[in-house]
This record gives structure tokens, sequence and C-alpha cells, in this order.
């Protein structure tokens, strides 16, 4: 079974993602990210602490989610990546297009660092 | 009780989930190691999912078969669907170096069936669409 879950951390919306992240469930992810920041909520945090597999859908819907932030002066930040799920990423370049954080905790207080601090980030070019 | 090496499901993304156990499950019982069987779940799970929303498009009470065969030293998964035929070796690359702003939203899941497999043969028919998708065992 797959599941999402929303959590607000420090005025970042966390969405916990379990399982598989399919064409069934990335629909539902997608549009969790098009109302959050349809009502302006721009730091957001995917945990995939818990998701075991991640398909092109996936991606989609994280890179839509991501590009919309960004423009929104925003970010959608990822963490937990599981050796699997981050190997997808990797053979995507995805992982060179997202943050990536090792704990939602981390990822979290990035949003709070000031830009060109000791954040450990992925060039986007 | 042997391994089933052969399943019809509806053409539903909800059914994607018993596919992806369908084939690691005969992966694992053909001889493929963990990560090749997880590599030929991916490419049957982004072909599934092709199935299911272009050749039949959504909300079309399709059936797709899968069937997992050894063919000398590769594992072959054959999906046949009646949808509308689509043969994802004349799909574009996409560019998988670009900036986020850059990025095709499309065009993922046919890259990842090529990446992870070593042969995609497609071809229609009479009696429907046929993809084989080859993964050598070891």
């Amino acid at each position: 079974m797959s599941e999402l879950r929303q959590i607000e951390r420090h005025g970042v919306l966390v969405i916990a993602a379990e399982g598989r992240i399919d064409a069934a469930i990335s629909p539902r992810l997608e549009e969790l990210l098009r109302q959050a920041l349809a009502g302006g909520q721009t730091r957001l945090v995917v945990d995939l602490a818990a998701v075991t597999y991640v398909s092109s859908s996936c991606l989609r819907a994280l890179l839509v989610g991501a590009r919309q932030a960004r423009e929104q002066k925003g970010d959608l930040k990822l963490c937990a990546l599981a050796p699997r799920v981050r190997q997808i990423f990797a053979l995507a370049g995805f992982d060179q297009v997202f943050e990536l954080w090792d704990s939602c905790q981390q990822a979290v207080s990035s949003f709070a660092a000031p830009p060109g601090g000791s954040a450990h980030t992925w060039a986007s070019d | 009780m042997a391994q089933p090496l052969e399943l019809a499901v509806a053409s539903d993304p909800a059914n994607l989930e018993q596919i992806a156990e369908f084939v690691t499950a005969a992966a694992a019982a053909l001889g493929l190691d963990e990560q090749r069987a997880f590599e030929l779940q991916m490419a049957v799970d982004e072909a599934c999912t092709n199935i299911i929303q272009h050749a039949y498009g959504p909300g079309v009470a399709g059936e797709i078969l899968i069937r997992c065969e050894i063919e000398g030293d590769d594992l072959v998964v054959i999906l046949r669907d009646r949808g509308r035929p689509f043969d994802p070796n004349e799909a574009p690359q996409p560019d998988t170096t670009c900036s986020l702003e850059e990025r095709q939203v499309g065009g993922l899941g046919i890259y990842f069936m090529r990446k992870l497999t070593d042969r995609l043969v497609f071809r229609c028919g009479p009696e429907g669409n046929e993809l084989r998708l080859y993964k050598r065992r070891h």
C-alpha cells in the first residue's frame, strides 16, 4: 500500500510518502503539491524514507512541483532516499537538479539557512 | 507450487503493484539476481503504464497479458494488449543532463525502459500489440 501524509514543520510542508509511488499514486502527489503551491506554501519537502520505488510518473510530479515552487521563490527538496530510489534518481539525472538531504530535519532546517551557507546543495546547471 | 509465469490484468493503474510483484517473483524464480529483477520490474512498470495511459487511455476497459519466458541467456517479459500501437524504440530520448527548468516533463518512462533492458522488440498485428523486454539473466 502507498500513502501520502502531510505534516507542517517550522513553516515547511513535509509530505511523507510510503511504499511504491507509481502511476497509481503519482497523480495524488502532483495534486497535493499543486494545492500547496496554489495556497502559497512554497517551502516543500518530500520525505522518501519509507518509499521503496518511484516510477517516472513520480519524478514528473516532483519536477512539475519543484519548477512551480522555484517560480514562486520557494523550493521542493527531498530527503532520506533509500539506495534503490537514489539509483533511480541518478539514472534520470535527477540527483543533479534536486536538493537531496539525508534526513527530513536537515531538509526542513535548510530552508532557514542563509544562502551560501554550509548546506550541501546541488547545482541546477 | 511452481511460480506462475503468466498474468492477465485489467488496464488500470491500480494493478501496477500486482504486476510489479508478479514480475519480481517470476524473475527471481527464473534466476535473476535482486538488482536485475528490480531493473526489469521497473522497465515493465513503465511499459505497462504506457499501455494503460496511452495504448488504451483513461477509462478504457482493456486487458494486459504479461508472460515471462526464458530465451537463451535472456529472461523475456512479453506484454500483449489491444490498444493503440506504440513502439518505444521510435520515441525520442530525453536529455537527462539539463537543468530543472529545462527538463522535458515526458519521455522518462521510455528512457528507463531502454536503459534497464538489453533489448525491446515491438510488433503489432491483427492480434494486437506485443512488446518483448529482454534482460540477460547474468
